[in-house]
């Protein structure tokens, strides 16, 4: 066969060197110059759009290691930035040597030579506590004290003990009431010894007389308008008159109730309620001298009580004061603590925003500086936690500062946005390379008339786009990011620009660039392909 | 010449072509029938339409036959891998297109030289040859002009210079007048009919320009996508001369 003879005789075409090829489309590049441009454009548009968008995330308010604190915080509570934790364990001479008392702090001490400063801060509260207690109970006191034996005699009256005539004037009993009454308890007494004696049921002229007796002197007792004279009415034979009770003579405190119950105008609500158990008002209370804090705590949710738990209450008050007493006395030293030691030292050993963040990262291992927020007083500062299933918000300290903690929404939004920008991205560099590379066609099919290889064109293609890419790309991340950086600066404040750092910077210029040459290389390399397999023929016929 | 030894540089057999266009098929080519012999200048005449171009892409290896083969040198292109192909196309061929095809963004320089990086020859070499190959189709000084700022004629002339850059075997040229006003379409024929004789190239030359006729070797004509008849130059002198002299 002559063709397989003469075949070897076709050599093979090479492959031109890489020097060549970049030759080639760095002077292609710089011919069509303003077209390049053009292309680059869009290029340099999508990623100066992801630049903005990334460098915004970054954008953060200058975050001090230390907050002044000012405050100490107590076990339970959100521990932020510049918040002293109350148990961190600080040595006895820190202690002494900062000023406070020698005393207070060997009282405090641990086994091991520390001590913690929520101990001394516990003292103080205490003894605050303490004082502010014992000046209550004394308070209580002046007004329980008044009515203390009052009470008593009323609360008694209502078990239906007997009751002495002296006692009772002496606790506002009226003089005719207890005597009277104290009468009427003779009589009873008579009239029980008779009916007694009496069983076959006929009342005999005794019987009748000592029960009209018993009558009068019960009204007499209740109604001071009620004489001696009127006895007659109530039946009684007008010689009967009775001697005037002894000086030790005793009544009934039933029948002191029901006098009360008929006539309570000389008794004050608290003591009539006391004496016929009834419920007693806070109001009334309170304006016979009970004492409104005790009032109030009987009455509970409602807004009676009862005379006996008050009676109780008065008995066990003086033990309250002794506690009280006991307890001012006990914490009294930590009131010799200045304060300013109490804050050097709080400062001095304030949790620092790694702190916080080192918190954070035990819920949530992603936590880093650009995912908690941290508002401190006016300024927004951001740090990072997300914490699992917690929705966003501010959580309040002390002192004014506060920690934003942005829930996983806000997040995702971030992400979207990025997803977004590279979309966007995406599509410019797609389609003016797509462009770009559509519209050589002819030119590629010209190049492979003059021998080119498929290879050595897309070789030239992707150079060339790889270049712009580069370029663009840079570009692209210069003006992104200054445009952000301007933006934010002359909106929000220069220390916020200030405090981007330099690692996080070239991380998107890193991402910028890499995203911008993937992106215009692939899109490239699809239409050169498809442009360098086609029969040259085919290449040569297309028009754009 | 060509009494003395008929060697063929291209020979085609039974070369069937189609076009496939949604439900329609076109058949352009229909069992050509060519046999090339070396040294030669021919013309493929035809309507447009007939399959000329469809030809010369097959010829010049830019396209593959639906069936039949191509031969180049005794070689079957349908044998040959793309390296192979585009070494064929690089040294043994030079194309000359209707629409000159230049690369808009190079000089006239480094379009003629740019076959010669292909073919891997040294920089210096390949500009020196750019130069005396522009020179000798007379565009000296327009060596660093660019394709837009060249006339028709002239960008033709450049593309002349091209296809010869590598020496080729073969040149063909596919309607190389049919944008150019009478002038300078005869120029560049004048320019193929030099280079043929002078440097011994075979001339294949897909045309309806009549004018070719009269420095063809012979005349193919095609219809249809077939040959329809092979005249000898000797056979249409004589009316291309009466022409000629109906002119006058």
């Amino acid at each position: 066969m002559p063709s397989e003879r003469r075949k070897s005789a076709v050599g093979r075409q090479s492959q031109l060197p890489f020097k060549r090829a970049f030759e080639i489309s760095l002077k292609s590049l710089k011919m069509r110059f303003w077209r390049s441009m053009i292309t680059a454009g869009g290029i340099f548009l999508g990623i100066a759009f992801l630049t903005v968008v990334l460098t915004q995330s970054l954008m953060q308010w200058p975050l001090p290691e230390k907050v002044d604190a000012g405050y100490v915080k107590v076990i339970g509570q959100v521990n932020g930035p510049g918040d002293f934790d109350a148990w961190t364990p600080v040595k006895v001479a820190d202690g002494i040597k900062a000023g406070i008392p020698e005393d207070v702090v060997r009282l405090v001490a641990d086994e091991d030579g520390t001590f913690r400063l929520a101990a001394v801060a516990q003292g103080q509260i205490d003894a605050k506590r303490a004082d502010r207690n014992l000046r209550r109970v004394k308070q209580e006191w002046k007004g329980l004290s008044k009515i203390k034996y009052a009470l008593a005699f009323y609360v008694t009256a209502a078990t239906d003990a007997n009751l002495k005539i002296d006692n009772a004037v002496k606790y506002g009993v009226p003089d005719y009431v207890a005597r009277n009454l104290a009468i009427a308890g003779a009589v009873r007494k008579e009239l029980d010894a008779k009916l007694a004696k009496e069983k076959n049921g006929s009342e005999s002229r005794e019987v009748k007389t000592l029960k009209a007796e018993l009558d009068f002197y019960m009204a007499a007792a209740a109604d001071r308008n009620v004489k001696p004279k009127d006895a007659v009415k109530y039946g009684v034979p007008k010689a009967v008159t009775r001697k005037a009770p002894a000086k030790g003579a005793t009544f009934k405190g039933s029948d002191l109730a029901d006098v009360v119950r008929e006539q309570p105008d000389w008794a004050n609500p608290l003591y009539s309620g006391a004496a016929l158990d009834q419920d007693i008002n806070v109001q009334d209370a309170v304006r016979c001298e009970v004492p409104e804090t005790i009032a109030k705590h009987l009455a509970g949710e409602g807004k009676t009580f009862k005379a006996g738990p008050l009676n109780d209450a008065i008995k066990a008050h003086p033990a309250w004061m002794k506690i009280w007493q006991g307890r001012a006395e006990r914490n009294a030293i930590f009131k010799t603590v200045p304060k300013p030691p109490i804050a050097a030292l709080a400062r001095a050993h304030a949790r620092t925003l790694n702190d916080v963040i080192a918190d954070a990262k035990k819920t949530a291992k992603d936590a880093d500086l650009t995912n908690v927020m941290l508002v401190n007083k006016e300024r927004k500062i951001k740090t990072n936690f997300v914490r699992g299933g917690e929705s966003a918000g501010l959580v309040k300290l002390e002192g004014g500062d506060n920690i934003y903690v942005p829930d996983l929404n806000t997040r995702y939004r971030m992400w979207w946005l990025v997803a977004m920008s590279l979309l966007v991205c995406t599509v410019g560099i797609t389609n003016s390379m797509l462009m770009a590379v559509t519209e050589r066609f002819k030119e590629i099919g010209t190049m492979k008339c003059l021998g080119a290889l498929d290879w050595f064109v897309v070789e030239l293609f992707m150079l060339e786009s790889g270049m712009m890419g580069i370029v663009a790309s840079v570009l692209g991340w210069v003006v992104g990011f200054l445009l952000m950086v301007l933006l934010a600066g002359s909106t929000k404040g220069w220390d916020m620009v200030g405090n981007m750092q330099g690692v996080a910077i070239l991380t998107t210029f890193v991402e910028a660039i890499v995203v911008g040459l993937l992106l215009t290389m692939i899109a490239t390399i699809a239409p050169a392909k498809r442009a360098a397999d086609m029969p040259p023929a085919m290449a040569l016929r297309s028009e754009i | 010449m060509a009494n003395e030894k008929k060697e063929y540089v291209v020979r085609t057999k039974d070369l069937f072509k189609e076009f496939t266009m949604g439900d329609t098929t076109l058949q352009a080519l229909k069992g050509i029938q060519l046999d090339i012999y070396r040294g030669e200048y021919i013309s493929i005449m035809g309507p447009s339409g007939s399959g000329k171009s469809t030809l010369f892409n097959m010829v010049g290896g830019l396209d593959k036959p639906t069936s039949g083969t191509v031969f180049i040198n005794d070689v079957d292109m349908a044998q040959l891998d793309a390296q192979e192909l585009a070494y064929l196309r690089c040294r043994t061929i030079g194309y000359i297109f209707q629409s000159f095809n230049l690369i808009p963004v190079m000089t006239a320089l480094e379009n003629v030289v740019l076959p010669t990086v292909f073919a891997g020859v040294p920089q210096d070499e390949g500009v020196e040859r750019g130069i005396e190959l522009l020179n000798m189709v007379g565009l000296g000084d327009r060596l660093h002009h660019k394709p837009t700022e060249l006339s028709g004629g002239q960008q033709q002339r450049v593309a002349c210079a091209r296809a010869l850059a590598n020496n080729p075997a073969i040149i063909l040229a596919d309607e190389p007048t049919g944008n150019l006003d009478l002038k300078t379409g005869k120029e560049i024929i004048d320019l193929l009919k030099k280079l043929n004789k002078e440097q011994g190239v075979t001339v294949i030359s897909a045309t309806h320009d009549l004018k070719m006729l009269d420095i063809s070797d012979r005349i193919v004509w095609i219809r249809d996508g077939q040959v329809e008849r092979i005249e000898e130059r000797e056979d249409v002198q004589l009316e291309v001369g009466v022409m000629e002299h109906e002119e006058e």
